[in-house]
């Protein structure tokens, strides 16, 4: 069975893969749920590019161009996505939510993340899959008041001895003006 | 609501003292929308993003959304975002290119300079409608080396009056080397404070860095040095409550301490230094002897257009009501960078500044809390305390405005006692009757 994705045709993986990968995600966000950050960064792979873009609002170039999501998103040099991050700014984040002076995270955000609609395809070598699924994020912080997201996220996924490693994740919101102060959380 | 005695009490000892209404009260808001956004010069946009004849932007002046088009002509028009006829948003896309803006709901169509160019049934049931009289509402226009500005207010002063002593430091941002720069963004996000807490913070708020921004400079030695350097600035307050805070470097500084950006940053991408190195000796000779010299750190122009010069970013706090901000970041960058040093500064942009900057996320915090903190109808009869160094700023023989010590309030009371000005200028009935 082959599955059509934006002119891509995937091949979703087997089972056992497929409750392998699902569980390997709902630890992972178990692991930021729960502030486990140091073991949270360890999934994430050395190469790791972590990036939520920008979702704009644009206009077609003809009547009978399509409302692709891709074209809706930041990727151009003009542009700035919403976030971006390799190993090193990942752990320089992780290491300030641990610490006691951070204030946007002092008294910490309460989480809860939702991940569903997992979707995994082999990806370009027997170690590599493609994995899509959806997210709904909680935050509430302090007294009151709160934040929800919604979104997708296409996550390159490896295999890492017995478990697995994100090589790449791009988390795709649905806003266009994100209604919220910070993105100080992971998703 | 607030009788005219109220509203001249909002600000008292020359700025020192603010009253916290002035952050939730909405008759104060009201007001601002009329004698501030409606009067002021506001930034809106950039050349580079709309190049072509065609090319558009969608932005704010206040909390009306506008179209920054460029005309067949090639002019820059901004133009109301709403229909003459029943006020729909004729564009709904952030940026683009179009010849006309067609209104969903009746049909109504304009062109890219904001002119009326026709409507369904023109000719059987409009016979006599002057077309020219209902184009879109056009703001008067300004670009300042690129940053294009709006007013609503035909009465204003030129913007290069209206920028004043501020277009002397934009230009170490803005005009290197007479090569032109162009933006790179934009992120949108809201944060819940009042649209006057960003620009107060950013003409002369180093004090709060030690404290509030302590997590990132315990990261490092280098983030401690580059925090050490800003605590050895100078805060600059300029008439139109525009203010900085900058460095006068020595004339003999080596070219690591003389880059618009963090020395630390450079170090850790060649590149950036190599770029500036290549180009020093122009941009010495473009900047003349005192400009060359300047490093600024962060700075506002009156009301809400402010920068982060060594992260190079530029933003507007669009007000959204008393209590909440739509804060929208660019980096501004000079055309000519290779792509390689451009990418760089975006990476130590992300790390810094936008939504998840490490720097910008304790900004907000404190930004909300202060709007929480002026809601209690107890807490807000003890005014705020802006009374920090009175009294030290005076002349420079270099530069211009009034210069004191980093730690002196004085461009932020030079900011409130402008706005106040400002919001008491009309002389009319425009204060709810009262």
């Amino acid at each position: 069975m082959e599955t059509q994705l934006d002119n891509e045709v995937l091949s979703p993986v087997g089972m056992e893969e497929q409750f392998s990968l699902e569980q390997f995600l709902y630890n992972e966000a178990d692991l930021l749920d729960e502030r486990r950050f140091t073991e949270w960064l360890a999934l994430m792979h050395d190469d790791i590019d972590y990036r939520i873009p920008v979702r704009h609002d644009r206009k077609q170039a003809s009547r009978d161009e399509n409302w692709a999501i891709d074209k809706e998103l930041s990727s151009g040099d003009d542009e700035l996505h919403l976030s971006v991050n390799n190993k090193l700014s990942l752990m320089a984040r992780t290491m300030r939510l641990m610490g006691n002076r951070s204030f946007s995270e002092v008294p910490p955000s309460r989480t809860t993340r939702l991940i569903t609609n997992v979707q995994a395809f082999t990806g370009e070598d027997e170690n590599t899959y493609l994995v899509r699924s959806k997210f709904q994020v909680h935050r509430t912080r302090m007294e009151r008041g709160g934040d929800w997201f919604s979104g997708s996220r296409r996550d390159v996924v490896v295999r890492d001895g017995d478990g697995f490693q994100i090589k790449s994740r791009c988390v795709i919101l649905n806003c266009n003006v994100l209604e919220s102060a910070n993105l100080s959380i992971f998703f | 609501m607030m009788n005219r005695k109220q509203l001249e009490g909002l600000v008292s000892d020359g700025g020192a003292l603010i009253d916290r209404r002035i952050y939730t009260d909405e008759e104060v808001y009201r007001l601002e929308q009329e004698q501030i956004f409606g009067k002021c010069w506001l930034f809106v946009g950039h050349e580079s993003q709309i190049k072509e004849p065609g090319d558009f932007v969608t932005s704010y002046m206040g909390e009306e959304s506008v179209i920054v088009s460029r005309s067949k002509e090639g002019r820059v028009h901004v133009s109301l975002n709403s229909c003459r006829h029943r006020g729909l948003k004729v564009c709904r896309a952030d940026k683009g290119k179009a010849n006309s803006f067609s209104c969903p709901y009746h049909g109504w169509t304009y062109g890219s300079d904001g002119s009326l160019t026709g409507m369904p049934q023109k000719e059987r049931y409009y016979p006599n409608l002057i077309k020219s009289d209902w184009g879109l509402q056009q703001a008067r226009v300004d670009i300042y080396k690129g940053l294009i500005f709006a007013t609503f207010d035909d009465d204003a002063d030129s913007l290069d009056a209206y920028l004043g002593d501020s277009a002397f430091y934009l230009d170490a941002l803005v005009d290197r080397r007479g090569q032109g720069t162009e933006v790179i963004g934009v992120q949108k996000w809201i944060v819940k404070t009042n649209w006057k807490m960003p620009t107060e913070n950013m003409v002369g708020d180093v004090y709060h860095a030690g404290v509030s921004h302590r997590s990132v400079f315990d990261m490092h030695p280098d983030a401690k040095a580059a925090y050490a350097e800003i605590e050895d600035s100078l805060n600059v307050s300029m008439t139109g409550g525009h203010g900085l805070t900058v460095r006068l470097l020595d004339e003999d500084t080596p070219i690591e301490g003389r880059l618009p950006c963090e020395t630390q940053m450079a170090m850790m991408e060649p590149k950036i230094l190599d770029y500036y190195r290549q180009h020093d000796a122009a941009t010495r000779e473009h900047l003349g002897p005192v400009k060359s010299r300047i490093k600024s750190g962060t700075s506002g122009i009156f009301p809400n257009f402010c920068m982060l010069s060594t992260t190079f970013c530029i933003r507007v706090a669009h007000p959204r009501g008393p209590n909440e901000s739509e804060i929208w970041n660019w980096i501004i960058v000079e055309k000519d960078m290779p792509r390689e040093v451009k990418e760089a500064i975006k990476g130590n942009y992300y790390f810094a500044f936008g939504p998840e900057g490490l720097l910008e996320q304790d900004d907000d915090e404190n930004w909300e809390q202060v709007t929480a903190g002026t809601r209690g109808n107890q807490a807000r009869k003890a005014p705020f305390h802006l009374g920090m160094g009175v009294g030290l700023e005076g002349e420079h023989p270099d530069l211009p405005g009034k210069v004191g010590p980093t730690n002196s309030e004085h461009p932020q009371r030079e900011l409130y006692t402008h706005w106040h000005k400002m919001l008491l200028a009309d002389e009319s009935d425009t204060y709810g009757g009262c």
